[in-house]
């Protein structure tokens, strides 16, 4: 059941199968009716709103960007590509995907329910616990806005670690999973040899290489960068696995404070255009814990901790290799140099990169993946562009559609 | 050393009877702060908002020493996490340590009928050399410990036969007993013992540590209390809880006996407590929940304002229902949407 504060109730649990003889334009056309509904903003009643603006943080305009950064990268050209890559010799009404979600950010599940609609894939969501509304309310749109898809999507608000549960993760033909490695592996134990798709935990990161222009010339960081970075770090808190958390600048410490004023001042921008929500109680003194416990360690190494009065936004310089950040908009700034091993300054992120926003040369990156071979991140961009991954990009080294498409039960 | 801490330090060392006011204690403690470098420029605040708290978590990551750390006396371990790491705190002075750990538990603890037979669950510091906990219960036994005080332990276990033998001699001898442990070390002897014991003398009463902490699990105290009356015989306003950190030098008390009304846990006089609004580091209000914060006038040596992980609520100036935040989990997108309570 899907309630909301004064929401209808609505049944959206059960089983999904996908409806027979959709051809590839009824699917061009149903996308196209989705996406152009919700960036028009007519799918969402006040109701709903407040909902889903309680359970992601996301506050008026600032969950208005949010929503429309879920549904921008579907284009009608890109649906034709997704379409083209979503085709299967499979018979697709059983081959339905159980997708575990984690979170609160709405591209996540826009991005599942493109890649299955293009790829004729039913898909059952389990929706995040305490941050279910927006997924049921898309599901719930689907079933509006596209009779034709009627049954081929559903939510299930099973509890986790439950019988029931498992019974669905272990009868599936496929599996999306995101969540932590523990979780993932417990999945992947209950369905040894199915196709499970781990959505495992990544991060995101920025690096700025000095150009030598700039630097030759004594010049400041473009403006555009520090505005870039914020909006990557402040569109969903810093939540999801392609949001920042560390900012790696190359050069002397005092090129690292510069850009550093500059993004938190971008920041504070930001702060009052998408005021942050109040926090719960424990996030906020997480938050708390770790600025300080930086204060405490710049004070004894060297660097500077940028924040005001309110504990977020906060930019630090620190020369200290990079911490697990709380999120919220705490961005850790690390001065650094290209010979320096990756592994000493961002030692836990090996293997865990999702996205690398790049200010320079692409090049200057690929030539120190190559001397850092296990920081080889699926997706590569500009500052600014984190968030805003093409439809088919490679999530985890994969993409979603093909995945799909493939699944043959 | 500034002379001023020199006689704020001289003036701990003779803290009985003449608890600072309020104010008095918000000037000791910001001029020990400026030693230690916790008073930026310009102030964050006036009184003790002047001070920037060192976080819990800072012990695990460097040397939090106002004195040459190889001068210490004694190391003690920090609280491990999920993450296995440990933080150190050292300890200039142990002599410092004891007379504020005694001071406290006199206050607290030592009313009228006072009790000489102690039992400890726990074991003394000389086992454990670094745990603030052990060395609190070695001074307390040696200095309020009188005829067949023990420390019923055996190795890692509870010696459940030698407490019911000690337990009956009391009884017989009629003589008031005060048994110290963790919660987590009652929540055992009590699933050990069955049927308890004859009802300890009138006047016993019980000193438990830890709780949640301890236990890892939500702890109903009320249950806790009734399991004290019902296996011991001691009642509830008797069971007086401790609540401590290696990161400081001194507790505070929840001893129904020396604060009526509603239970919660008070601070020793020469603490401070604040329940704190952590987005803008201001006081909450009574009743509401907040991070606690604690300013303490032994802590000298190390640093005399510490902001912890623990989240409670604000009650008549103490502080009860203390719960945990939980380290930071993963994120990126196998981040659990956490439930908002704001």
């Amino acid at each position: 059941m899907l309630r909301g504060r004064g929401g209808a109730d609505e049944v959206i649990d059960g089983e999904v199968k996908w409806p027979v003889g959709l051809s590839d334009s009824v699917l061009c056309d149903v996308m196209g009716e989705i996406r152009r509904a919700w960036l028009d903003g007519t799918v969402l009643s006040n109701a709903d709103r407040a909902v889903i603006e309680f359970e992601t943080g996301y506050l008026g305009r600032h969950l208005d960007s949010a929503i429309a950064r879920a549904f921008q990268p579907f284009s009608p050209s890109a649906v034709l590509r997704m379409i083209e890559l979503g085709r299967s010799r499979c018979d697709r009404k059983m081959a339905f995907v159980l997708a575990i979600l984690a979170g609160r950010i709405p591209a996540l599940a826009v991005n599942v329910l493109f890649s299955a609609i293009a790829a004729h894939t039913p898909v059952l969501f389990r929706a995040p616990g305490g941050a279910g509304s927006f997924v049921k309310v898309l599901v719930r749109s689907v079933a509006g806005l596209a009779p034709e898809l009627a049954g081929a999507f559903g939510v299930t608000s099973v509890a986790s670690n439950t019988p029931e549960l498992d019974a669905i993760v272990a009868r599936a033909p496929g599996v999306l999973a995101y969540g932590s490695d523990a979780v993932i592996a417990r999945i992947e134990s209950i369905r040894p040899n199915k196709p499970t798709w781990p959505g495992e935990h990544r991060e995101s990161i920025v690096v700025a290489f000095a150009e030598h222009a700039e630097v030759s010339a004594g010049g400041d960081w473009p403006p555009s960068l520090a505005r870039a970075i914020a909006w990557d770090v402040a569109i969903y808190n810093q939540g999801g696995c392609l949001s920042p958390h560390v900012l790696l600048v190359e050069g002397p410490e005092q090129r690292a404070v510069e850009l550093s004023k500059a993004v938190h001042d971008e920041l504070l921008v930001l702060a009052r255009r998408w005021p942050v929500a109040t926090p719960s109680l424990s996030s906020a003194a997480l938050q708390r814990l770790f600025v300080s416990e930086m204060r405490s360690l710049t004070a004894r190494d060297g660097g500077l901790v940028l924040t005001q009065r309110s504990v977020s936004p906060a930019v630090i310089i620190q020369t200290s290799p990079y911490r697990p950040g709380p999120g919220g908009r705490v961005l850790q700034v690390i001065p650094f140099s290209a010979q320096t091993p990756l592994k000493t300054i961002i030692p836990t992120l090996e293997g865990r990169l999702q996205g690398v926003a790049v200010h320079g040369p692409f090049s200057r990156w690929r030539d120190l993946v190559r001397l850092n071979p296990s920081y080889l991140a699926p997706y590569v961009c500009k500052p600014g562009h984190l968030q805003r991954p093409p439809a088919v990009w490679r999530e985890n080294g994969r993409r979603l559609v093909s995945e799909f498409a493939a699944l043959c039960p | 050393m500034n002379k001023k801490t020199q006689e704020y330090r001289g003036y701990i060392d003779d803290l009985t009877d003449y608890p600072p006011d309020d104010a008095t204690f918000a000037r000791m403690c910001v001029e020990i702060a400026r030693e230690q470098n916790l008073v930026p420029e310009p102030p964050l605040g006036t009184g003790l908002s002047a001070i920037e708290p060192v976080a819990e978590g800072a012990f695990k990551l460097m040397t939090i020493a106002n004195f040459p750390p190889s001068e210490a006396e004694a190391e003690f371990l920090t609280s491990g996490t999920t993450m296995g790491s440990r933080g150190r705190r050292f300890v200039q002075s142990m002599g410092r340590y004891r007379q504020a750990a005694l001071a406290g538990f006199d206050h607290f603890c030592m009313y009228d009928p006072v009790p000489k037979r102690f039992c400890s669950l726990i074991p003394r510091g000389e086992i454990r050399p670094n745990s603030s906990l052990s060395w609190m219960i070695s001074f307390v036994l040696d200095v309020f410990g009188a005829e067949d005080s023990v420390v019923i332990r055996d190795g890692e276990t509870l010696d459940f036969i030698n407490f019911t033998a000690w337990a009956a001699r009391a009884v017989r001898d009629d003589a008031p007993v005060f048994i110290l442990g963790t919660t987590l070390d009652f929540h055992t002897l009590f699933a050990g013992m069955k049927n308890g014991v004859e009802p300890l003398p009138t006047g016993s009463r019980a000193m438990h540590t830890g709780g949640a902490k301890a236990t890892g699990r939500q702890v109903d105290r009320n249950v806790l209390r009734a399991e004290f009356l019902n296996k011991l015989g001691i009642l509830s306003d008797d069971v007086i809880e401790e609540y401590g950190m290696s990161e400081l030098m001194s507790q505070a008390y929840d001893s129904p006996r020396i604060t009526p009304g509603r239970r919660r846990l008070m601070a020793v006089p020469w603490m401070r407590t604040r329940v704190l609004d952590p987005m803008t580091m201001t006081d909450v209000a009574e009743g509401q929940r907040g991070q606690l914060c604690h300013y303490d006038l032994a802590s000298s040596d190390s640093a005399v304002a510490l902001l912890t992980s623990d989240i409670a609520t604000s009650v008549g100036g103490g502080f009860v229902d203390i719960e945990r935040t939980l380290a930071g989990g993963p994120r990126g997108c196998s981040e659990d949407a956490a439930v908002r309570t704001k």
